[in-house]
């Protein structure tokens, strides 16, 4: 009876690497992919399970385009084993209730039932930086039918099929027993993800990486991608938000330096200007009948 | 209409009331006292499944985030995240030559804040969770009518599996956060005397009669130093003070966005390049165990960075 | 959990600038055409292959044709190629044109780049020769056995700051060779263990080094055409600062700027970051930075030892490449192809090794055979007083450099001996002349649109260091270290760091103490250089660590 420890990542642009292009406008082009920070977190929590139990099968699973290779191949030099990629032109343009239906429906194509024989944890990050939603893991848990803890920042196992989870709450902690199988997501304040090895990038390098279309896992068109999709992005507008730059102390000392900062604020002139950088357009309203819903 | 569960909710359900909810539908069951997000799902979605509501909100808490998710999943109806605008709008769709109205708008900043996104659900109930601190509590009319229900779910045993060992809860909700004039926010650097000098100049503001409170970013709860509630930021609050002082905060983009829209930010970081620099409007470079016991001083002496004392 | 793994290789080389990539390719390339199959394993410790490659660069193309013969020459990326090119007498408000090149400096037929981007090309060649590469991985001991070289480990990673192993530990991997290839660059941390362990560098001259720092700039049209080349001598360096400054026009309406130092210079408070911000200001530099926009910022030191400097360069079963082995070329400080040449050298020692199944010292001897009938040689060798006679200062050293042209390099004497460079710092009481602070007082405010401070420059160099790890920095004698370098020497590692790494910090009560800043670290190793008495030892940070330069 061995242990399988899931982890499912997502391949997010390093926020910190986005630069600006000459023209002041972010360029992404630049800007180096990484593992999403909370999933980051959700790999070491698994790579910590190992420990109680040293026979565990680690997987790492994600959904994206083939450019998410990188980040499975990542995982996989942090000492995971098996690597499996859902990819698929259809999922494309998902929302989270889509992307959550997709991924357990490849985990449950794989064997990682409710009702598995075999007991399994599944790993996640609490929320991605490019989406920040924090709803796909309670999502998979919902649609495989386990249980869940989210806000997750310690996770340890006993050593049977249970696991005693640290969750945050509003204003401190919960302590939660549950019994696997089960979701569990990670905050990015427990245990920093370790670096890779050499070995394990070595291991990466020649990794055969599994990767599966909708049609392989049994996954219909009809509840992904855009049109599958239950909620759709209507608009987005820029937001400008503008601090003048920085006026800073100066002094060699903390008393020279706090009379300047002083000082500075007397005069002050540094304010916050805020303003929509789209001016909103009218559009005309065709004659459609209404729909009410 | 409001749905409250837990033990001993019923005498809570005026107070709902009086707060502007119609109706109040209340759950009293004594082994949900503790949230638990599987019975709490299976009731929520028992409710909506009775009464077909076209919306459903919830707070961007830390078990609202997980619950209107697992709820929109098994209602098929999606989720909008954290979101800091709801306005009921129409959705003209030229696809299908028909226009969807009245539709739920849910707006949310992405991409670090730099866009607002329009969100819009074509599933009923529209699910929505809301950021803390962006909606104002409507005012309270004592004496308001109301509906109050008694609500008898279905429990499944299975929804009961996870056990609760124990809850650990700190000083709670701090609402000062969002009402303070001044915040003194303390990030990783800060750490080395666990926020001593952060929460004494906040006290030592507070004696000169200024609203000071105290904040931190998040490294600081994750070393454990202070609890989530103190947090500013994507993931935690977000507030405006008149004046937030920054002190060893590094400035990663989920802390700006808790607290960009602040008044005069003053930054002290003794790492130079430390991106808070680029949001601030003052700054000192400096290490904030040299800098703060000077501004101590300076506060204790009477300065209060220009703010008004309350008499 | 702590076992280490193990993997084997038959060559390992440490380090993916542009001599350990010729290395790998040249060797890939020996293995291919004698049907022999061997591993060959690259491994750098920047986060991805050219984000710690900074240089110049004004580039000898032709030893490109020899490591890529099968490759068309225009698709390797280089800049552009060399259309103007002048050497300049520099003042604040004037800027006089040599009538004549100095010797040996001439760039005619070079090539302008952005070396990095040329290590990211022949990576790319490389990985299709079947080479592997792995950056992100910091090598920090040289395996032995029985007294020999049997390869390398990575460090180990998920320790605090003193030491002690986290939650989160990560062995480093054992990875052992048949050859080991010493491609570090500049003072190489691993190289310099083992010069030392070997006695490499016994009967050497002592190597000396420069700090060159640089700027890219995005700039108007019209300020600059790509491929014009312009070096400067004088402002703002003193007699007896060895060094000058360069701007070279790139594509796209860029300039790649910057100033070289010896880091034999006299004054403890001499600083070579803001000695370019003063150059940026001249009259002449100005000019072609008008409404231009600062785009990276980058430093690093450059072995200027020459001939008489380079340590014996092979032991049983490892050899040392390119700047690890000192070779670089002046007076015009060009060693990217120096160090391509020695890569191939070295590709062809192994493989003839590798194919006697003979990895002994005596074997790689081979190396050194190949090195003395080379241009390598022939070009070192020219110029082998060339930089010893400027440590006596400009006018001294002109004169010995004419003397050294009539007599083909040799000077009055045979040969000119140097002492390290931190031995040459004047405590701030000997020094007799203005410190640079006050040489330059009202100079050194910085606009940040012209001139930027140190912290806004390190800014542009993409540094990142994990905060989970030992500082790299170590101060060898903490003891003395205050009442040396602080109170007689002023603590010039404030001054002579090319990225804020050291604050001079003094609290209420005037004591003085140094704090270290190592995330700031652009791994220049100035500091493992210069600090007096040889205060300061660098030591590797974590793999990925460091600066991330894009296009230096």
């Amino acid at each position: 009876m061995a242990l399988t420890i899931i982890s499912l990542v997502k391949q997010v642009p390093l926020p910190s690497e986005m630069r600006m292009g000459e023209d002041g406008l972010m360029d992404r082009t630049k800007a180096k992919s990484i593992i999403n920070i909370d999933c980051q977190f959700g790999l070491e929590a698994g790579l910590q399970l190992l420990k109680q139990h040293p026979d565990a099968r680690l997987i790492v699973c994600s959904m994206g385009p083939g450019s998410f290779e990188a980040a499975l191949r990542s995982a996989v030099a942090m000492g995971y084993d098996e690597a499996y990629l859902l990819s698929d032109r259809k999922l494309g343009g998902s929302d989270t209730y889509a992307t959550g239906l997709a991924i357990a429906t490849m985990l449950k194509h794989l064997g990682f039932t409710k009702d598995s024989k075999e007991p399994f944890i599944i790993l996640a990050g609490r929320q991605t930086s490019d989406g920040d939603t924090a709803h796909v893991p309670s999502q998979v848990a919902e649609k495989i039918g386990i249980p869940q803890a989210t806000f997750v920042e310690s996770v340890k196992s006993d050593g049977t099929n249970n696991v005693v989870a640290k969750r945050i709450i509003e204003g401190g902690y919960q302590l939660m027993n549950l019994p696997m199988p089960c979701v569990i997501s990670l905050t990015p304040t427990g245990i920093p993800p370790r670096k890779q090895s050499l070995s394990g990038a070595i291991k990466a390098r020649n990794l055969q990486i599994t990767t599966f279309g909708i049609d392989d896992i049994g996954l219909g068109t009809e509840k992904i991608g855009i049109s599958g999709s239950p909620t759709i992005v209507a608009k987005v507008v820029n937001m400008v938000s503008e601090r003048p730059p920085i006026t800073l102390a100066e002094g060699h000392n903390e008393v020279a330096l706090v009379d300047s900062l002083i000082a500075n604020l007397a005069k002050g002139g540094n304010v916050l200007e805020k303003k929509e950088a789209v001016e909103k357009k009218e559009v005309d309203r065709p004659d459609f009948p209404n729909k009410d819903f | 209409m409001t749905l409250i569960i837990g033990k001993k909710v019923e005498s809570l359900t005026q107070t709902l009331i009086e707060h502007g909810s119609d109706e109040v539908i209340f759950v009293e069951n004594d082994r949900l006292e503790e949230y638990l997000v599987l019975p709490f799902t299976s009731i929520f979605t028992q409710l909506i499944k009775e009464r077909n509501p076209e919306i459903a909100l919830f707070a961007a808490t830390t078990s609202g985030r997980e619950l209107a998710p697992r709820i929109g999943m098994r209602t098929s109806s999606g989720v909008t995240a954290d979101c800091t605008g709801l306005e009921i709008g129409e959705y003209i769709s030229k696809k299908e030559q028909v226009i969807y109205t009245p539709i739920l708008e849910s707006r949310r900043p992405t991409y670090g804040e730099s866009k607002l996104a329009t969100i819009l659900g074509f599933v009923c109930p529209q699910v929505s969770t809301a950021r803390a601190g962006t909606f104002e509590v409507p005012e309270r009319v004592v004496g308001r009518k109301g509906i109050t229900t008694p609500f008898k779910p279905n429990l499944d045993e299975k929804d009961f599996v996870v056990e609760v060992i124990k809850t650990v809860r700190g000083e709670g909700g701090l609402q000062n956060l969002f009402d303070a004039d001044l915040i003194v926010s303390g990030g990783r650097g800060t750490t080395t005397d666990s926020l001593g000098l952060i929460k004494q100049l906040a006290e030592a503001l507070k004696s000169q009669g200024i609203n000071a409170e105290w904040a931190c970013s998040r490294p600081v709860v994750d070393e454990g130093i202070t609890e989530y509630a103190r947090q500013v930021g994507q993931t935690g609050k977000t507030v405006r003070p008149k004046i937030y002082i920054a002190v060893g905060i590094s400035g990663a983009i989920q802390h700006i966005a808790g607290m960009k829209e602040s008044g005069t930010v003053i930054a002290i970081n003794q790492n130079p390049k430390a991106s808070i620099f680029n949001n601030a409007d003052f700054g000192i470079i400096g290490n904030y165990q040299d800098i703060l016991p000077e501004l101590i001083e300076r506060v204790k002496s009477g300065y209060t960075f220009g703010l008004e004392a309350k008499k | 959990m702590n076992n280490v793994d193990t993997v084997s290789t038959d060559v390992l080389i440490i380090g993916g600038g542009p001599s350990g990539l010729a290395t790998a390719i040249h060797l890939a390339d020996t293995f291919a055409k004698n049907g022999t199959a061997h591993r060959i394993m690259l491994i750098d410790k920047g986060s991805s292959i050219g984000s710690h490659i900074l240089s110049g660069a004004v580039i000898k193309p032709e030893v490109f044709k020899e490591l890529l013969p099968d490759v068309e020459f225009s698709e390797i990326p280089f800049n552009a190629k060399v259309v103007k090119d002048r050497t300049i007498l520099l003042s604040e408000k004037s800027a006089i044109t040599l009538p004549f090149h100095i010797p040996y400096m001439s760039n005619a037929g070079c090539y302008t780049a952005s070396l990095g981007q040329i290590c990211r090309y022949l990576a790319v060649k490389a990985q299709e020769k079947g080479v592997e590469i792995y950056p992100g991985f910091a090598v920090d001991e040289i395996l032995y056995k029985d007294g020999k070289v049997i390869g390398a480990k990575t460090k180990d990673t998920g320790l605090d700051h003193h030491g002690n192993q986290l939650e989160n530990f990560q062995a480093g991997t054992r990875i052992e060779a048949r050859i080991t290839v010493f491609a570090e660059g500049t003072r190489g941390s691993l190289t310099k263990m083992l010069i030392q362990k070997f006695d490499l560098a016994k009967g050497k001259n002592e190597q000396i080094y420069s700090l060159g720092c640089k700027e890219l700039w995005s700039v108007p049209e019209g300020n600059i055409k790509p491929g014009e080349v312009y070096h400067t001598m004088g402002y703002p360096l003193d007699s007896d600062e060895f060094g000058g400054g360069f701007i070279y026009g790139l594509n796209d309406n860029r300039v790649a700027l910057g100033i070289v130092v010896g880091l034999d210079y006299k004054d403890p408070s001499f600083d070579v970051h803001d000695a370019m911000q003063i150059w940026k200001t001249s009259k002449f530099v100005s000019r072609i930075l008008k409404g231009g926009k600062l785009v990276e910022y980058g430093a690093k030191t450059l072995p200027e030892g020459g001939y008489y400097a380079v340590p014996k360069l092979f032991v049983d079963n490892a050899l040392i490449v390119g700047d690890s082995a000192g070779l670089i070329a002046m007076p015009s400080l060009k060693g990217t192809h120096l160090a391509i040449k020695s890569g191939i050298l070295a590709a062809k020692t192994v493989a003839r090794a590798l194919s006697r199944d003979d990895t002994s010292e005596e074997s790689l001897k081979f190396y050194e055979t190949l090195m003395q009938n080379s241009t390598i040689d022939a070009e070192l060798f020219a110029v082998r007083n060339f930089r010893q006679a400027f440590t006596k200062g400009l006018i001294i050293g002109s004169l010995h450099f004419a003397t050294q042209l009539i007599t083909g390099g040799a000077g009055f004497f045979g040969r000119l001996k140097t002492h390290p460079d931190y031995l040459s710092t004047f405590t701030t009481k000997a020094l007799k002349k203005k410190p640079f602070k006050e040489r330059f007082k009202g100079k050194l405010d910085f606009d940040k649109v012209l001139t930027f401070d140190k912290s806004t420059d390190v800014y542009h160099s993409g540094v990142f260091h994990d905060e989970q790890q030992v500082v790299h920095i170590k101060f060898n004698d903490s003891s003395t270290y205050k009442t040396v370098n602080i109170d007689q020497y002023g603590a010039p590692e404030q001054f002579y760091c090319s990225s804020e790494v050291y604050e001079l910090h003094t609290n209420k009560a005037g004591e003085k103490e140094i704090r270290v800043h190592a995330e700031n670290c652009m791994h220049c190793k100035t500091c493992d250089i210069k600090a007096p008495g040889q205060a300061i030892t660098w030591v590797i940070p974590n793999g990925g660590n460091g600066p991330d330069f894009q296009n230096m």
